[in-house]
């Protein structure tokens, strides 16, 4: 469904990503895991185009998708969770929803989907009246999560879903992503949680210094040593 | 690329150009006279503009309350107080620079768009005041003053010129002295990185005001010296429009040069004389000059000139002889005998709720190379910022070489030895790649501002051993053949070496280094870990280092600290952190989901 | 003792002026951190353009009310495109003087184009007084306050309650996230842009029958920023009520201290409140490091 051919992309003046190739088929959950700095954020940016790619290499559900604005992106079936959830605080929960559903033509489907958020989050219902600043954190992961999926998208990116976030927290985020993928949503996940990440997803990348280090299925890389010596040096 | 060996053309131009204004009443006739001492005033009313927006990066629209306050300071002296002209002169400018360097407070607090709003509103309220101060400045009519005269001999027009090109002289050496020394170097630190001008150990609230006092001397003296040049003074003569012209004349010359300001003076203020426009126009046409300006070419026609030429390109002949570096201390040697280096006790800090760090203690012996690493969010960069007083704690204590420092600022740490690099990088990337690492030893100079201006035995020395010790630290990190280059134009890599000259331009004991390999390909990791040791070795320099390479951290550093959710979860050699079950759970998560 | 109530309506009249001013430079404000120099003078290019369509083109006022407001809403979308978009990346200084020079070529366009004639332009409601409770108003007085007050309110609706409103006001808090919900930035910036200017006009207009309309009317344009910072510029609400107040404070002060100091006064204000409270009366921190 998404493909990254050799992608090369720069950070500010750094190059980030050296020809960095992954694939995510329809219907799976990828994940994409590495220690700070290896340019898993910059991934994702440049496949929704926040972050422009020196060539036009990737392709969604096989159209180039390189020179698509970046505001255009979830018009053809992408939506993202960003790192560290970037929730339009000053705004309502129910505000950051329909500002999710902003780019839809289906607008008469909006209260349903909206029902199902709330189903999937029903903590979100019942503070749909409340400024989303003053969520919890785990709170306003569910947020940007709930947002992304107003767009109904097909393929759903997520930038470290789980970052700062209590263990209990972490659990039932990724349980609603087992359940999503259940009912047949795409997910590329990106974390550096790697042991979970590899129980969830079905193949997993591990970038280094912006490149793809290693790959493969994930109950294979589980038990690699090679995982823990890209995060924490040869021993 | 073309070579121009810029300072010696430019000294001849500038020895021609102050000659033939002096000598100008011999050939010109009275009005053509008038408008080139109206120039000469406009020069120095651009040069007020540079030095707080150009190079204190300060935004101000008030220019011209500053010429007004000079202006009527002067006519008022001599006509209601029956002063010399030429003691009125300065006392008009030194009264503007006392409202500048009030005005300068607001600047420390608040963002330019306040600052803006400020400058503007103090422009209108000073135009406002002597509009309907009638008792004292005969409200818009405006005051007439008596000729300026020497030992009771009258000046005439052609004198008043020379008086106004010598003025005009003096100030633009005095400029150009500042801006070469240490303090136009802060200055700059100041306008391209806040933060990083903060950890070279400049106080930025001094530079912000001296900035505004010094811009506002300036339009002062224009103000003074145009109030005798027209023998009268009113209101109109200072509205906003004219702080716009003093700007436009700024930025069209090279808001960021000093020469800029002759050339962005003389142009406007002779072309509107050329086509004899109407005021209308030229207001129209300045306001459309200005937006070009800003949208095609913002360094103005200076600018140009030197990044089309190459004027700063690196010129081998420039490079003086490179001597060896002396240790800045013997802290490797007999490190046990010393005592720690640093004591970091119990420290945390909370940002509203958040407790970025809590109860993290560590300490560091002379000598060691200590690293500190985490998961993203663990608050290592947060621990480098107590460290360096960007933030104070909210509880414990830091003390570096047995020096209580928690509630220190962070330019006054500089001064006790310790120096840092910048995760992001903050290089003052508008000045050469020398000059960065000459900001690095700010907080080593001696001469103040008036030794600067004046370019004193001191302020010289001090400046020669600056240009010496900056071409060592550049031959020791590999970055010698970039010397003149603009500091943003080297690569990523080589940006990090510059910084870690710039920090080791002060002398530190301790230096702390903020992921210096990130962003680095495998080659340059291997120099930056050689760079590292060598730091210790030759430089005696204890470091402590934030790093996410693991080859870097575990080859280099005598110990690893761990940090995670903001405390510290593990501490010890190299070998006992890789397998410490707790680390390895903090990086790659828990296995139990 | 009938004084007061009167020197409050006017206070309020006027703060509803600033009010509309003031929430153009709010709007712009928190899409693009950028102060609008030059939205006084799109107040004083509405007053002008409204003179010219009624009183030269003869166009009724209702028609006349709304071709000025169109055409200054154009103008601002035109300036935004050509100049300002250019100039996103650039520092902020650069684009506060790109907003300075805008305003002056208005300014000095204006006067070229009219010469700096002052001019009258006459209103739809009397200015004929008539007294309630003890208080005499004017049909003009209340008729600007209401349509100020209906237009400040139909625009916070807008923000509010729409879709395109919420929109803006995402792009406004956090542009990557707005984006990657599908929103145009550069649509966005248009319209905004549009709104300001188009609301700086309505003010010019309205306030048209008070004043002498000359090309440096635009000054009074800053008392709408003054009266934003006064409140809080970072929320709406604060910023209105901060121009309501100042227009009640500068009327209070030109009469029991002295008219000819009401701009210094409401410098003044400006002056103090940014020492003491810079976020605003009403306006809350923001964060800043140490």
């Amino acid at each position: 469904m998404l493909e990254l051919n050799k992608v090369n992309a720069f950070y500010g003046r750094i190059r980030a990503l050296r020809d960095v190739s992954l694939s995510v088929k329809k219907g799976s959950i990828v994940s994409l895991l590495g220690a700070n700095g290896a340019g898993k954020t910059t991934t994702v940016r440049t496949i929704v185009g926040l972050n422009r790619s020196a060539d036009n290499d990737i392709t969604f559900k096989g159209e180039p998708i390189g020179r698509v604005p970046p505001y255009q992106i979830v018009r053809h079936g992408i939506a993202m969770v960003p790192e560290r959830r970037e929730i339009f605080s000053d705004m309502t929960v129910l505000d950051n929803l329909e500002i999710g559903g902003y780019s839809r033509r289906d607008r008469t489907m909006l209260p349903g989907d909206l029902e199902r958020i709330y189903g999937l989050f029903p903590i979100l219902a019942e503070r749909r009246k409340h400024k989303a600043g003053g969520l919890s954190g785990g709170q306003q992961q569910m947020l940007a999560i709930g947002r992304a999926l107003m767009a109904k998208p097909e393929l759903l990116l997520l930038d470290e879903p789980t970052l700062g976030l209590a263990p209990i927290i972490v659990k039932q985020i990724f349980e609603i992503l087992r359940q999503l993928n259940r009912e047949g949503m795409t997910i590329l996940l990106i974390e550096q949680n790697a042991h979970q990440a590899l129980k969830l997803s079905e193949f997993s990348y591990i970038l280094e210094n912006g490149r793809v280090a290693l790959a493969g299925p994930s109950d294979e890389l589980s038990s690699n040593p090679d995982v823990q010596a890209s995060y924490l040096g040869a021993i | 690329m073309m070579m121009i060996r810029a300072p010696w053309i430019l000294y001849v131009a500038g020895v021609l150009l102050a000659g033939s204004c002096l000598l100008a009443p011999l050939a010109l006739g009275s009005y053509p006279l008038f408008v080139l001492s109206l120039a000469l005033i406009n020069i120095i009313a651009a040069l007020s503009v540079n030095i707080v927006m150009g190079y204190a990066g300060q935004i101000s629209l008030g220019q011209a309350g500053f010429a007004a306050i000079g202006a009527y300071t002067t006519a008022l002296c001599v006509t209601n107080l029956e002063m010399s002209y030429w003691l009125a002169l300065p006392l008009g400018g030194v009264t503007a620079g006392l409202f500048g360097y009030l005005l300068g407070f607001p600047a420390l607090r608040l963002g330019s768009l306040y600052v803006s709003m400020v400058t503007f509103g103090f422009g209108l309220i000073v135009v406002l005041v002597f509009q309907n101060w009638y008792d004292l400045a005969n409200g818009p009519n405006g005051l007439s003053m008596p000729d300026p005269e020497i030992a009771g001999h009258l000046v005439t027009p052609q004198e008043f010129h020379v008086v106004i090109t010598i003025v005009a002289i003096v100030l633009f050496v005095v400029a150009r002295n500042i801006v070469v020394s240490r303090h136009g170097r802060a200055l700059v630190a100041l306008r391209e990185s806040e933060f990083a001008a903060r950890c070279m150990g400049i106080d930025i609230a001094r530079y912000k005001t001296t900035a505004f006092a010094l811009g506002a001397l300036y339009a002062g003296l224009a103000g003074g010296l145009f109030a005798g040049l027209t023998r009268f003074v009113n209101p109109d003569a200072f509205v906003f429009q004219v702080s716009i012209l003093y700007v436009t004349m700024s930025i069209l010359g090279g808001i960021n040069t000093i020469v800029g300001a002759i050339v962005g003076g003389a142009l406007l203020t002779l072309i509107p004389e050329l086509l004899r426009s109407t005021a209308e126009y030229k207001d129209f046409l300045t306001g459309l000059l200005l937006l070009l300006l800003l949208m095609f070419l913002p360094k103005g026609i200076v600018g140009l000139i030197r990044d089309r030429f190459g004027v700063r390109q690196n010129n081998p002949d420039e490079r003086p002889p490179v001597g060896e570096l002396a240790p800045f201390s013997r802290d490797t040697e007999n490190a046990a005998a010393k005592g720690p280096l640093v004591e970091v006790a119990n420290v945390g800090v909370q940002f509203g709720g958040l407790k970025a760090v809590q109860n993290v203690s560590l300490e560091i012996e002379p000598g060691e190379i200590v690293s500190v690493i985490g998961p993203n969010g663990a608050g290592k960069t947060t621990l480098f910022n107590l460290m360096s007083g960007i933030y104070y704690p909210t509880a414990g204590t830091i003390r570096i070489a047995q020096t209580d420092v928690t509630r220190l600022p962070a330019n006054k740490r500089t001064q006790l030895g310790i120096a840092r690099t910048f995760q992001n990088l903050e290089l003052f990337g508008d000045l050469s790649v020398l000059d960065n690492v000459k900001v690095g030893a700010h907080t080593r100079g001696r001469a103040g501002f008036t030794q600067a201006a004046l370019r004193t035995r001191l302020a010289r020395d001090e400046e020669q051993d600056f240009t010496e010790i900056a071409w060592m630290l550049l031959s020791f990190v590999g970055l010698q053949d970039h010397a003149h280059h603009r500091a943003d134009s080297l690569s990523f890599g080589h940006q990090r070496f510059l910084e870690i000259a710039r920090a080791l331009a002060s002398k530190p004991r301790l230096l702390l280094l903020d992921e210096p390999a990130a962003g680095l390909n495998s080659s340059e990791i291997a120099s930056m870990m050689a760079l590292v040791r060598r730091i210790r070795e030759e430089l005696g320099v204890t470091v402590l280092l934030i790093a996410h390479t693991m080859s870097l951290v575990m080859s280099l550093s005598h110990r690893i600290v761990v940090l995670d959710h903001g405390e510290m979860l593990a501490s010890g050699v190299p070998a006992e952190v890789q397998n410490d079950a707790r680390v390895i759970r903090a990086y790659l998560g828990a296995d139990d989901a | 003792m009938e004084l007061l109530p009167q020197v409050l309506i006017s206070g309020i009249m006027v703060g509803s002026l600033y009010a509309l001013v003031g929430l153009g430079f709010v709007v712009i404000y928190r899409a693009t951190k950028v102060v609008n120099f030059a939205q006084g003078e799109m107040m004083m290019l509405g007053a002008i353009l409204a003179l010219y369509f009624s009183t030269d083109l003869a166009l009724p006022y209702a028609v006349s009310f709304l071709l000025a407001v169109l055409t200054a809403a154009s103008l601002g979308v035109v300036v935004e495109r050509v100049a300002y978009r250019r100039l996103l990346q650039a520092p902020v200084v650069t684009l506060i003087l790109a907003t300075v020079a805008v305003g002056q070529m208005i300014r000095a366009g204006v006067r070229i184009l009219r010469g700096s004639e002052v001019s009258r332009f006459p209103s739809l409601f009397s200015a004929d007084p008539f007294v309630v409770a003890g208080v005499s108003v004017t049909p003009l007085s209340l008729s600007i306050i209401a349509i100020s007050v209906l237009l400040v309110v139909a625009f916070i609706l807008f923000f509010r309650k729409t879709l395109i409103g919420k929109g803006m006001e995402a792009m406004s808090e956090n542009r990557d996230a707005a984006t990657l919900s599908g929103i145009s930035i550069n649509r966005t910036f248009s319209m905004i842009w549009a709104m300001s200017s188009g609301l700086a006009a309505a003010a010019g207009v309205l306030m048209a029958p008070l004043i002498i309309i000359t090309p440096d009317m635009g000054s009074i344009g800053i008392k709408g920023f003054i009266g934003a910072i006064l409140g809080g510029f970072n929320n709406i609400g604060g910023a209105i009520a901060g121009c309501f107040l100042l227009g009640i404070i500068e009327s209070l002060g030109g009469v029991y201290i002295s008219s000819s100091l009401k701009d210094v006064i409401s410098f003044a204000a400006l002056v103090l409140v940014l020492s003491l409270r810079p976020q605003g009366l009403f306006g809350s921190p923001e964060a800043k490091r140490a």
